[in-house]
This record gives structure tokens, sequence and C-alpha cells, in this order.
């Protein structure tokens, strides 16, 4: 092979690599089932991030002349989605809790994935002694139920948000380990590696710039998975009395419990708090479905 | 395939068959002189002297009688087992004549030295019978025992000094000073007569306590053998599933309506309110605001009230600044919109407080300081009293509880939380679970603005004002000598209509001093099927369904 062979081959190597991504857009752009939950979830982190120009009321505003004659009145011109126990504006308080949820996800996310990346790549690039230390404490970690886990943690750090957060993330993280650790240990056997290597590129470097960014596709299809299990955590725990400390904060798991009570003569108190979960997790879900299929490689070129 | 279907149709009728049976058998059973009543909990034990929780009151009551009782519907003591009585020495002298020929259901006769031996158990109590999960009302009635005991947490001294038998219907209690709220306690579960007989048999004076701190009886007299004089006797108890009661048959009095009277556990209010609606019940109490309109609106059920004989309280701790300041308390009294609270909140069936007792109760004061909605009013006095607006305070609030003065605890929170914020407070929320972190953080001083109650026992002012500012209290925080004599003096006082002058002056005091600010009293409700019959709301939690009947 001539040079000037050897030059044009990696450039189309280049482009099969920069084809990845947006490959996996094109194929993405033609499953529906993935349209549907980009849409789902292009609204809901709108809703969020505009609350405070489409809530109509104050969440937090009570009017307990609204309620007087028992809860609750139900939906009305001036009160969309009709108002809860204590007259405050159902609807703003569903648009304001997009915002809570959507933080959640995403801080909570983001800590279990930035740890289990750190712990997933060393354990896996490095293998031995640390492999199998780092190893056995994420079979210890995933031995307890994930729900169970993290209602453990937040009763060890006290109710509240930021702590809820955090368990949710804790609890994020041997998952992404594993699923990382499998998908480096694939990649360290790489003929590109054993190049690099070969030339005297350092180790640290190997990992970072050669390794994670061919293992890192299973991790982000998990975290788009993982943001929705993480707003249903979060409106679990605060199901369970263990979220936001002042009652009166907009958060969906809260707003479930306190309407529980009146399932029977205002069951749209809980319904409306539980659709916005659904929808908001639906669509997580089937933006992660649709990234897992565009990324696969055996279905590659397929559609 | 085919057949499986045909198989699972025939399976399918034969389950209808067999439901539709059950419930005919069922409603059949249910015209009898028999009534089903949902608890919301099994009892503690089925020894008066040894509880002091309102569901095992509920059951001792129908098994059991006191020398003295409350008139039906009332607060107002009237003979039981004592006809009449009769104080001496100033008050510390009681004689007490017996009702003549009333045995207990073991058929051991009721006489003086029953009473004797009755009260010479509870003051020879010992070791765990001395923890104050025991006995709660002997504590808070009479003190302490005959042997003092440090480590049992009871106090040292008692009012009881003896009891004597003069003849066999003849009975003296003497005291070791004057006590006028003395006879009305005596109408309490935990003073009934029990038969000293069954009591050696069955192990009445064996028990222990757990880690927790809870008291449990460990002999059987609590649990399978409890022998009172009462209409009803105990047939079988079953933890979680029924307590079922029989009508005494050689009781003294009129006899019971019902045969059989069964009392089922079931803890969530829904599911009561479910159980009342298809008939696996026919009654039960404490209905939740929010399920009043849904009984009234069902043609199979009635709403029964009782008199309102509680309040709900806004604690503030003088211990910690700047509680202390009088007009601070002021500007948080002003602050609360309590009539908002009260009209959203209890479905109608709850009144503003404007003392610390209810307004049934002699003693209640007319012309009492109040302290109507005026944020602006807060605001002026928070800068009268040189504080920098907002000012900060910790509100707490109990989660998982539900009292008939705070149906939903977190609620009333966040109404008064918000009306606070417009009055110039920043409010700082602390929830706890009910027990033991919130009742023990409140009692123990942590608590500075906080959520609280109380429901009467018996009919005497003592028992609302005196449970809280006679002694200097860490809940309370504050040490005002002029307000614990007058309450002292108002509690040994004889003569009534001294007592209710000096209880009226107290309250006037009380709302000038402001310990705590007072929003509501609650008329409770109870739910029954309608073709249940003859049962009058106590303004206590507990009574009789001896004149009970359905029709």
């Amino acid at each position: 092979m001539s040079v000037a062979e050897l030059e044009s081959r990696e450039v189309m190597i280049e482009g099969a690599g920069a084809g990845l991504w947006s490959d996996a857009l094109r194929r993405l752009r033609r499953n529906p089932g993935a349209i549907v939950g980009a849409v789902l979830v292009a609204i809901f982190v709108l809703v969020a991030l505009a609350a405070p120009l489409l809530a109509p009321h104050d969440p937090r505003a009570q009017d307990l002349n609204l309620i007087i004659k028992g809860c609750c009145p139900g939906p009305s011109a001036h009160h969309l989605l009709g108002v809860d126990d204590l007259g405050r504006d159902e609807l703003s308080r569903i648009i304001y809790g997009a915002r809570l949820s959507l933080l959640i996800g995403i801080v909570s996310v983001s800590v279990g994935l930035s740890l289990g990346i750190v712990i997933g790549a060393i354990s896996g690039f490095f293998g031995g002694w640390i492999d199998s230390l780092l190893m056995r404490l994420v079979d210890i970690m995933l031995a307890i139920p994930g729900f169970l886990m993290a209602i453990g943690i937040v009763a060890l750090l006290g109710p509240g948000l930021f702590q809820v957060m955090i368990a949710i993330g804790i609890v994020n993280v041997p998952i992404f380990t594993r699923l990382l650790r499998g998908s480096v240990l694939a990649q360290r056997e790489n003929d590109f590696v054993l190049a690099a290597r070969a030339v005297g590129v350092r180790r640290r470097t190997i990992l970072i710039s050669h390794v994670l960014p061919n293992a890192i596709s299973p991790v982000i299809v998990q975290g788009t998975l993982a943001l929705a299990t993480a707003i249903i955590d979060a409106a679990g725990l605060g199901f369970l009395g263990l979220g936001p400390q002042d009652p009166s904060t907009p958060e969906w798991g809260n707003m479930l419990t306190d309407t529980v009570r009146y399932l029977q003569t205002a069951p749209f108190l809980a319904i409306f708090p539980g659709v916005a979960i659904v929808l908001s997790v639906l669509g997580f879900n089937l933006i992660g479905d649709g990234l897992r299929e565009a990324l696969d490689p055996k279905l590659r070129g397929r559609a | 395939m085919r057949k499986l279907s045909r198989a699972s149709i025939v399976l399918g009728l034969l389950a209808l068959v067999v439901v539709a049976v059950a419930y005919g058998a069922r409603s059949h059973k249910s015209a009898s002189d028999t009534l089903v009543f949902g608890s919301s909990a099994d009892p503690v034990a089925l020894d008066g002297a040894l509880i002091s929780d309102g569901e095992s009151g509920r059951v001792i009551i129908q098994i059991y009688e006191g020398l003295v009782a409350l008139k039906p519907g009332t607060t107002n003591v009237v003979p039981s087992l004592a006809t009449s009585w009769k104080a001496s020495a100033g008050g510390k002298s009681w004689t007490f004549s017996l009702r003549k020929g009333v045995k207990f259901s073991d058929g051991t006769p009721f006489n003086a030295s029953a009473v004797c031996a009755n009260f010479n158990r509870w003051y020879n109590f010992t070791g765990s019978f001395q923890n104050p999960s025991a006995t709660y009302y002997w504590q808070t009635v009479f003190g302490g025992f005959k042997t003092y005991d440090p480590k049992s947490g009871a106090p040292k001294g008692s009012l009881f000094k003896s009891c004597k038998v003069v003849n066999a219907s003849t009975a003296t209690i003497n005291l070791t000073s004057a006590s006028a709220s003395f006879l009305g306690a005596l109408s309490l579960p935990s003073f009934f007569m029990e038969s000293p007989t069954a009591m050696a048999k069955y192990g009445a004076n064996q028990g222990s306590v757990d880690a927790d701190g809870v008291f449990h009886p460990t002999g059987t007299y609590a649990t399978a053998h409890p022998t009172g004089t009462g209409p009803f006797m105990l047939q079988s108890w079953t933890r979680g599933d029924k307590l079922v009661l029989v009508r005494n048959p050689n009781y003294w009095g009129k006899p019971a309506h019902l045969s059989t009277l069964i009392f089922r556990p079931i803890a969530d209010n829904a599911a009561r309110l479910q159980a009342l609606q298809n008939g696996e019940i026919q009654g039960y109490d404490l209905v939740e605001p929010q399920d009043i309109s849904t009984i009234k609106s069902d043609g199979n059920l009635k709403l029964l009230s009782r008199p309102p004989f509680n309040v709900g309280i806004v604690g503030m701790n003088q211990s910690i600044a700047p509680m202390n300041n009088l007009k601070v308390r002021q500007a948080v009294a002003y602050g609360l919109d309590r009539q908002s609270v009260v009209n959203a909140f209890y479905g109608g069936r709850g009144v503003v407080a404007k003392e610390f007792q209810p307004p049934s109760l002699f003693g209640y004061a007319k012309n009492v300081k109040t302290y109507a909605y005026n944020p602006a009013k807060s605001r002026a006095l928070l800068k009268a009293a040189g504080l920098k607006l907002p000012v900060k305070i910790s509100f707490w609030y109990p989660t998982s509880v539900s009292r008939p003065y705070m149906p939903d605890p977190t609620k009333n929170f966040q109404a008064f939380s918000a009306s606070l914020t417009k009055a110039g407070f920043k409010v700082v929320p602390h929830a706890a679970p009910w027990n033991p972190d919130y009742l023990g953080g409140v009692q123990d001083g942590k608590a500075q603005v906080y959520l609280y109650g109380w429901t009467g026992d018996f009919g005497d002012p003592d028992d609302f004002d005196g449970v809280f500012f006679r002694t200097p209290q860490n809940q309370w925080g504050f040490h005002n000598k002029a307000i614990f004599s007058i309450l002292t003096k108002a509690r040994d006082e004889p003569t009534l209509s001294k007592r209710i002058a000096l209880y009226q002056q107290a309250n006037r005091m009380l709302m000038d001093f402001l310990p705590g600010v007072p929003y509501v009293h609650t008329s409770p409700a109870l739910a029954f099927t309608k073709n249940v019959t003859g049962y009058v709301p106590s303004p206590v939690d507990i009574q009789l369904f001896s004149s009970v009947s359905v029709g």
C-alpha cells in the first residue's frame, strides 16, 4: 500500500467514525417511538424551564376560601385543573413540579453517571486487584434493592430534596459502573489500543481519549433510562415523606401523598400529578429505547 | 381450549353462588342483636389500671364500672357502683356508700373490701408497674406509690393515703391533701372496680417493660379473663381480628339490648368507611372531615356528633428567644389566621377557640383578651419588640398522626405558616413522626413553636388548664408563679362556686400571658348505619353500648 492509499483509508475510517452518531440520529428520526419520546421530553423540559412564565398562579399561594365547602372544587375557568386541599392552583403546582423533577433527574443521574464512569473506567482498564475490589463493592451495592437502598440513604442523611438526589445518584452508581466496565473490557483488547500502547502513549491518555469514547454509548443509553427511574424514585421517596421538608413544595410525589385521602371525593388531585409523572417517564424511556436501537452495531445499516 | 373455557365458566358460576350465599348469610346475621363496631386499633390490655389509650377504654367501660360514672352525653358525675358519697375533713376524706347486691361476672360479691383491694393494688404497684406507660392515670391523678422508686419515673409521694372498710357497703378513701378533681377522675377506666379473686387467679399483677420502655401485662387476666360488674363480658379476643363481648346475664342494672358486641380493628380510616358502607361493621368513631359529606349523602348511614371537649393549640416555648417576649407571642397570635383554618379543614365541625378549655366546661370565662387575625398588627408588634423583619421561627408539626383537634396537622401547619409569613415571620418547618420523636421533642422543650392539643378525660378544668400550666414544664418553658398558684388553688378548692371564679380568673390571666394560642374546639363525629339506635355520644371518647340496639 502506498502512503497515499493509507491516507485515504484513514480518511475513510474517520468518516465512518463520525458516521456513528449521524447514522444513529438518522435512524432515531425514523423511529416513531423515539420521536414521541423526544416530543414529550421537549415539552417537559420547556415547561420546567419556563415555569414562571407558564404558571397562571403562584404554586404556593393558598386560598382557603375555595375549600370551605369541602375538598376540593374541580377544574374551573380560573383554575384549569382545580385546586388542592389548601386551595392552591393544581396546574401551577404541576408546572413547577416539572422543574423539581427535572432538577432531581439531572442532578441525581449526573452524580450516578460521573461516579459510575470513573469507577467503571478504572476498574475495566486497569484490571487486577483494583478491579476485583471495586467489583465486589459494586456487587454488595447491587445485592440491595435500589429503592430500599435509596430509602436507607435518605434515612441516614435525613429527609430533604438534596438528600433525595444524592441517594438516587448513589443507587445508580453500580449500574453505570458495571456497564462501562464491561464495554471498556471489550475495547481494551482491541488492536488500536495495542497500537497506541506500542507507540508509547501514556495509559491515562489511552483510557481517556481512545477507550472511553468508544465504550461510552451504552452508558448514555442507560443514562436516559436512569433519568426516567430517577423521576419515579424521587416521586416514590416524596410519597413516603422523605422528600422536601417544606410540605408546600410543589413536588409530584408530595402532591400524590397529600391527596391520597381525597381519592374518593377529588380523584383528579391524584390523577393529574400521576399523569405528569407517567408522561415524563414515558418520554425518557422511549428516547432511551430509541437510542439503544440506534447505537446498536448489530442493527446498523438496517433502517 | 374449549373445554377449559367451559370449565372456567362453571367455576365462575359456582363462585358467584358461594358469594351470594355468603352475602345472604351475612345480611341475615346483621338483622339480629349483634353489633360490629370498627375500632382504629386493638386495645392494649383489658385491665383499666394499666392503660391510658382510648381504644382500651372503649372496651373496658363495657366490662367494668367505677364508683362514679359520667351522665351519658355530659361530663357530669353521677352514681354508679357508689350510690352516694360524702366528703369530710375539708375534702381529705371521702366516704362512699356502695350499691348492694352487685356481683362481679365471676360470681364473687362487690363490696367495700373489693373497693379497698382495688385501691390498695394500685397504691402498692412496684417495679415495672410504676412505669408511666403502665399507670399513667394513677400517676396523673394520685401521683406516686407506696414505695418510691427513683428509676421508675413515677413521682414521689401520693395523694392517696389509705382505704378503710367501714362495713360491707361503706368504704372510706383518705387523701393526703384536699382535692376536688379527684371525684371526677374516678369515672376514668383506670379506676374501675375489678374482681380481686379473678385478678389473683389469672396473674393480674404480672408484667414487664420491653426494650422500648412500653409496659406489657404478662398474666392472662388482662387479655383473657377481665372480670368486672359491667353489662358485657369478654367472650373471645383474637388480636388483629376481633374482640367479642356478650351480654352479662347477671347485670345489676338494666341489661344490655345487644346480646353480642364485636370490636373489629381497622386501622385505615378509608377502609373503615368502606367497611361501614358494605355492611361489615355498623359503626365507627373519629370520622374524618372529608368523609362527612359522603356519609351524610348515604341514605343507609347516619352521623352522630360528640360535644366538643378538646382543644387545638399552637404552643410556644418561652425558653427559646424571642418567645420570652410577650410582644412576639402576641404577634404570633395576631398572625395566625385561625378562622380560615377552622372554616377550611374541619368540615364545619370546629369553632375557633378563645381559651385553653372548652366552653361547655365550668370555669370558662366570657371576657378574655381575643386575638383576631391581623397581620399588620403583628408586624407592628414585632417592630415594637425591636426585631428586624422577617423574624425567623422554627415551627414543629407532627406527621403520621390524626387527632380530633387536628385531622391533618400538615395542612394546619401549611396554612399557619402562610399566614405567619404575611405577619412578618420567616417560618422554618420541622416535621417529625408523632410518637416518639415529635412528642418527645416538644415535651423536652426542643420545639420553639409547635402544633399541640388535648382531649379531655373527665369533666374538670384541671384536666385542661391544670395539665398544661399548673406546674413548670419544659414544653412551655416559663415560670409564672401567679399562674401556677392560682391553678393549684383552683384544683384544691372544695366549693364549686369559688372554683368557677378561680378558673375564670385563671383563664383571663392565661390569655393575657399567652403561653400558646388555642385555635380550635372540634366536635368529633361518629358514623353508624341507620338501624342502630340508642347511642349517646359522650364528650370524652368512651361510652357504654348497653343502651344501643340494632333494629
